[in-house]
């Protein structure tokens, strides 16, 4: 990228609005995040009925019926407090499978970066193998072979995509192992184990954070396809795949129960993208603050 | 040019076995982890003799690393065994179902391609036009919507409502099944090639020679496309390659959807009722499959793009 | 705008409208247009006589083979390839058969198909199958004249005649050339279509003239489209006549477009069996516990708002038309005070936890009731986690030992409740099954009803066992299972009968 010192009156102009734009998407980003965040903590209390509690005689009823914001699903269960369930459900299970490939991608990505010698090699080739091959199709036989359950989904989504963190963990290591203030650090005698987490890890935050975001939205996608599929979450779990799929049944009939999920999902999806970029926005900005 | 591209491939064909041995691996154990295939062979009503007979007859009786050590001896040979459900070759069960795969994958790619460039380099030339603006952000929320739910609405509109296509069903005659499922496969990568491409644009035209360009007066749609677009191209053909890989590799849900008998609907149906040999296959072929496509795209790409023709693989 | 996305957009434009306008053209429908039918399942093996009982997945089977007798709307067994019958000792039976009938490759039918037909079922191989398991009885045939057939038996069976309505006889000699077990899909029979074409996902299937049951239509196309909304949604979009299995919560979508949803009963009873074997302490062995969640569950709310009143609680695990079944017998109501206090007196007044491994997918809105059974259950202290399974799978674990929960959804099949009794009580017929239900008195009665030669005396120890499991039941019973199929207006000829649709009968009734 060209040097900011030599752009002209036009081009300064144009990165001032460039800088503007990116810590508004920033800020938009972190103030849906916080709005998901919010429903997803203390969403029961915004529930206006039991999620799971039916009434086979009121089936299907439309947007605002009989007290039901958003309707009722072909089981006469309320789809509002079925949304706002199903917030918990999902976030919980695209959180804790995230936190999985947060923590062997990170974990592997320093050990590489660490160690340039054999265990980087190893490292890098194994990761070059999980990434070869497709997560859906090792997602769908992992799932249908090992048993349904939520515990599994979670696992399953969790140990299939950390390559990526891998990467990325690795590529900004590697040069803050070749930096001064790492090097000096490890002269004077700064244990390992203290280089990594005092030194390093505090510089991966910021890329942390970015692909922490993305990835996220990636795991939602991923696991109400799984459930379409009919191999998610358990039956009876109102997560957003599960709703969708169950959904998918009566889209003859009532087709606003899908729009429902769909909604929430790419809303949800979106935010976390937005998020993503606006960060990368911001600390692709402040990197190059710093850089000399 | 033939030392060097020996020197390319090889690395690649060792990580490809690589791969392949572990994934055969793992595989066996997992698949032997779900369930007896004697079950599935010997039927429902099968007695315990039947079953001994079958163990016997297909070699389940011995121990595990031994009964492992020769499916590896078979798998090097290509031979995966019949599947436990017609008692078809397996692999020639996938590579029955790979063809309509490779077609949809192909038409799928082709049509994201030819809408995304010229719409990228739309939206990268101006992108801070207000109608361009509103595009841009209809392509965001299409990128963060599954795939599956606007296969749905497709179904609901274009089949249902409008009647103009069939909502279900494959043919090789008849190219009316074809186009829906195509539409809803390309919106899986359509609208991440479109973003990627009018960022590269964007940021090509800010570039000094297009600058140069434009002080000597040339008109701005010639830069744009002759000169902005294809570079900003190159980096989107990486993109394509992952694309086309995933496209092969993931197109069980629409599959499922409009019932089209490709690979990852077969994987589906393998999978849930424990055809070992045909999930061993099917595996296997993908693993090679989309390994196959991204040392292509990386040759294309090197050759494309002469910075990199000389730097390791 | 400069002129070239104008140019683009203007191609764009042009090309849609070609599209559009190529797709509303539709071809006229003729005489040989085929009937298409949607389908949930087409198996890969189709076209082996020996797999499969039920309809839809053995609808192709009914159009290319005959079986050696067949059953009327009532429940009474009917002439087919076998015109009479008589029991000449409790294992022994006299079939005569019907004269003139070939198969669709010329070969004449003669007593000479049904003794290779046994001979296939003994195998290892033909054991293994359905058909062969189902009718596990028979033991040989010996040829008597050409037309005359003696059936052995290993065991007394006075329903023979019944359970040979599943019996499917392919041609014979043709039969021996086939190479097994790949090539038994390609087995010919003598039935009013043959297999004309097998793509992935559709058969077709093509009028055999020479048949004794005359098709009325040309050619029918089976076409696979595993989701059930899917089906109806190719019904809307014209692309199918007729589609089995769907939601009847459909009907008013399909009413619009010119069709009907109709109920078709199958002669299954779903239950949700009980796995009183699984542990030794598991409150499952209380009959009172069994019947406290039979009580529990409203199951007329159910088939009447979900199944469209096409069934009814189920009073015993037999059907109207069923041998043996009980008119007098009355299910158990719901009563959820009863229930609790069934729960209470079995010492269980705070509830317990279960899990319940169900196949969904297989019927349209089995997630729904299932759900909708579990919180029933809950009202009573009963927590219940449900597993969803594949159809396929299901029977693996049962039959492999590894089903891993305490209820399970399974359903009693065929019109000789007999046959299912083996499956659930200790009196089985194969050891290697895991035996999920076993009540000392019951399984008596049961012998005692198997070993019966007499029909009558039969017939009442199959109705006091119906009563005895009412009280001690031996799972969740649901109802008499239907499918919903969805009929073109101007289709004639559908009339379902049990497990066997007329698709000989099925005719496009042109403008």
């Amino acid at each position: 990228m060209r040097p900011v010192a030599q752009a002209s009156g036009v081009s300064r102009l144009w990165d001032a609005a460039r800088r503007a734009l990116s810590v508004a998407e920033l800020a938009l980003g972190i103030a849906l995040f916080l709005l998901v965040l919010l429903l997803a903590l203390f969403g029961v209390a915004l529930q206006t009925h039991d999620p799971m509690a039916s009434d086979l005689m009121r089936r299907f009823l439309p947007f605002g019926a009989e007290g039901h914001l958003l309707g009722t699903d072909h089981m006469g269960r309320d789809m509002w407090s079925r949304m706002l369930a199903g917030l918990q459900w999902s976030m919980a299970c695209a959180f804790t499978a995230n936190v999985i490939n947060l923590f062997i991608g990170a974990t592997l990505g320093l050990l590489a970066a660490e160690r340039p010698g054999w265990t980087r090699n190893v490292v890098r080739q194994v990761a070059d193998i999980f990434q070869a091959f497709p997560s859906l199709v090792a997602a769908i036989v992992v799932v249908v072979v090992i048993g349904d359950g939520f515990v599994t989904l979670v696992l399953t989504l969790g140990f299939l995509s950390w390559p990526i963190f891998m990467r990325v963990v690795y590529a900004e290591a590697s040069s803050l192992y070749s930096r001064d203030f790492v090097k000096a650090a490890r002269l004077a005698g700064v244990s390992r184990l203290a280089v990594m987490f005092g030194h390093v890890l505090p510089g991966l935050r910021a890329s942390l954070l970015v692909i922490f975001a993305l990835h996220f939205a990636a795991l939602l996608i991923a696991e109400s396809a799984l459930s379409f599929l009919g191999i998610g979450a358990p039956l009876g779990v109102p997560t957003w795949g599960n709703s969708l799929a169950e959904s998918r049944q009566y889209v003859l009939v009532a087709p606003q129960l899908l729009l429902v999920p769909a909604g929430a999902i790419i809303f949800t999806v979106i935010t976390m993208n937005v998020l993503g970029d606006g960060l990368a926005a911001y600390s692709r900005r402040r990197g190059r603050g710093i850089e000399p | 040019m033939g030392e060097r591209l020996l020197r390319a491939v090889l690395p690649q064909l060792g990580k490809l076995l690589v791969l392949l041995f572990t994934i055969s691996t793992l595989l066996f154990f997992l698949l032997r982890q779900a369930g007896d295939p004697a079950y599935v062979l010997a039927g429902v009503g099968a007695t315990p003799e039947q079953l001994a007979a079958i163990r016997l007859q297909y070699g389940l009786d011995r121990p595990l690393f031994g009964q492992y050590l020769s499916y590896l001896g078979n798998v090097l040979r290509f031979d995966f065994g019949a599947s436990l459900i017609t008692g078809d070759s397996a692999l020639g069960t996938v590579m029955q179902r790979f063809p309509q795969t490779l077609q949809l994958a192909s038409m799928a790619m082709f049509l994201s391609i030819v809408v995304s460039i010229p719409l990228g380099a739309w939206l990268g030339a101006r992108p801070e036009r207000a109608g361009r603006r509103l595009v841009s952000g209809i392509v965001f929320v299409l990128q963060g919507a599954p795939g599956f739910v606007l296969a749905l609405l497709f179904i609901q509109l274009l089949a249902i409502q409008l009647m103009w296509l069939p909502s279900v069903g494959y043919s090789a005659s008849d190219w009316k099944t074809w186009v829906l499922p195509t539409l809803s496969l390309a919106t899986f990568s359509a609208p991440s090639l479109t973003r990627i491409v009018a960022a590269n644009v964007t940021e090509a035209l800010r570039e000094d020679y297009i600058r140069t360009g434009r002080a000597y007066g040339a008109p701005f749609h010639t830069l744009l496309w002759r000169h902005a677009l294809p570079n900003a191209l190159l980096g989107a053909s990486a993109l394509i390659g992952v694309q086309f890989a995933g496209l092969l590799s993931g197109s069980a849900i629409i599959e499922s959807i409009y019932s089209w008998p490709g690979m990852g609907s077969l994987l589906l149906e393998a999978v849930q009722t424990l055809d070992f040999p045909v999930v061993q296959a099917e595996v296997f072929v993908i693993a090679i499959l989309v390994f196959g496509v991204n040392v292509l795209m990386d040759f294309t790409f090197r050759r494309l793009d002469p910075r990199l023709a000389d730097a390791p693989a | 705008m400069n002129p070239r996305p104008r140019l683009t957009l203007a191609a764009v434009t042009l090309l849609l409208l070609g599209v559009t306008s190529a797709c509303t053209e539709k071809p006229p429908v003729g005489r040989d247009t085929p009937i298409r039918i949607a389908v949930p399942v087409i198996p890969p093996a189709i076209g082996n006589p020996y797999q499969g009982i039920t309809i839809p997945s053995t609808l192709a089977l009914q159009a290319v083979f005959d079986t050696v007798t067949s059953m009327d709307a009532s429940g009474q067994v009917v002439p087919a390839l076998a015109l009479s019958w008589e029991q000449e000792s409790p294992t022994e039976w006299l079939f005569r058969l019907r004269p003139g009938v070939r198969f669709s490759n010329g070969e004449p039918f003669t007593a000479e198909a049904l003794v290779e037909s046994a001979r296939h079922m003994a195998t290892l191989r033909g054991r293994g199958e359905t058909i062969g398991s189902t009718l596990a009885q028979i033991e040989s045939v010996e040829q008597v004249d050409a037309l005359t057939a003696r059936i052995r038996l290993s065991e007394p069976d006075p329903l023979l005649p019944l359970h040979a309505s599943i019996w499917r006889i392919p041609a014979p000699a043709h039969w021996r050339t086939l190479k097994l077990p790949a090539g038994a899909r390609n087995a010919l029979g003598s039935g009013p279509f043959v297999l004309a074409g097998r793509e992935e996902g559709r058969l077709v299937l093509e009028a055999n003239t020479q048949a004794w049951r005359r098709p009325a239509a040309a050619r029918l196309e089976l076409l696979m489209i595993p989701d059930a909304t899917a089906r109806v949604q190719a019904f809307l979009s014209g692309a199918v006549d007729m589609a089995m299995v769907v939601s009847p919560d459909t009907t008013a979508a399909v009413a619009r477009a010119g069709g009907r949803v109709v109920a078709r009963l199958t002669p299954q009873v779903d239950l949700l069996a009980f796995r009183t074997e699984r542990r030794a302490a598991t409150p499952l062995k209380d009959p009172r516990v069994r019947r406290a969640m039979t009580l529990a569950v409203d199951r007329a709310l159910l088939t009447r708002y979900v199944l469209g009143g096409a069934t009814g609680p189920a009073s015993q695990l037999s059907f109207p038309g069923a041998f043996g079944y009980d008119p007098a017998l009355a299910p158990l109501p719901h009563d959820p005070a009863a229930a609790r206090r069934l729960m209470a007196e079995a010492g269980y007044p705070e509830g317990f936890a279960l899990t319940m491994m169900v196949t969904t997918g297989e019927v349209v809105g089995d997630t729904l009731y299932y759900q909708q059974i579990a919180s029933d259950l809950k009202k009573i202290g009963i927590d219940v986690e449900i597993r969803g399974r594949p159809p396929a799978r299901q029977m693996q674990d049962i039959f492999s030992g590894k089903l891993d929960v305490d209820l399970f959804s399974w359903n009693t099949r065929g019109t000789d409740p007999l046959n299912d009794y083996r499956h659930r009580s200790c009196l089985k017929s194969s050891p290697s099954r895991q035996p999920f239900h076993c009540d000392p008195v019951l399984t008596r009665q049961l012998h005692a009803a198997m070993v019966e030669s007499d029909l009558g005396r039969r017939q009442a120890l199959y109705a006091a066992i119906a009563r005895y499991e009412r009280d001690h039941p031996p799972g969740l019973m649901l109802w008499q299972r239907p499918d919903f199929d969805v009929v073109a207006a101007n289709l004639d000829g559908y009339a379902p009968v049990q497990d066997m649709l007329h698709l000989e009968r099925l005719a496009r009734r042109l403008p």
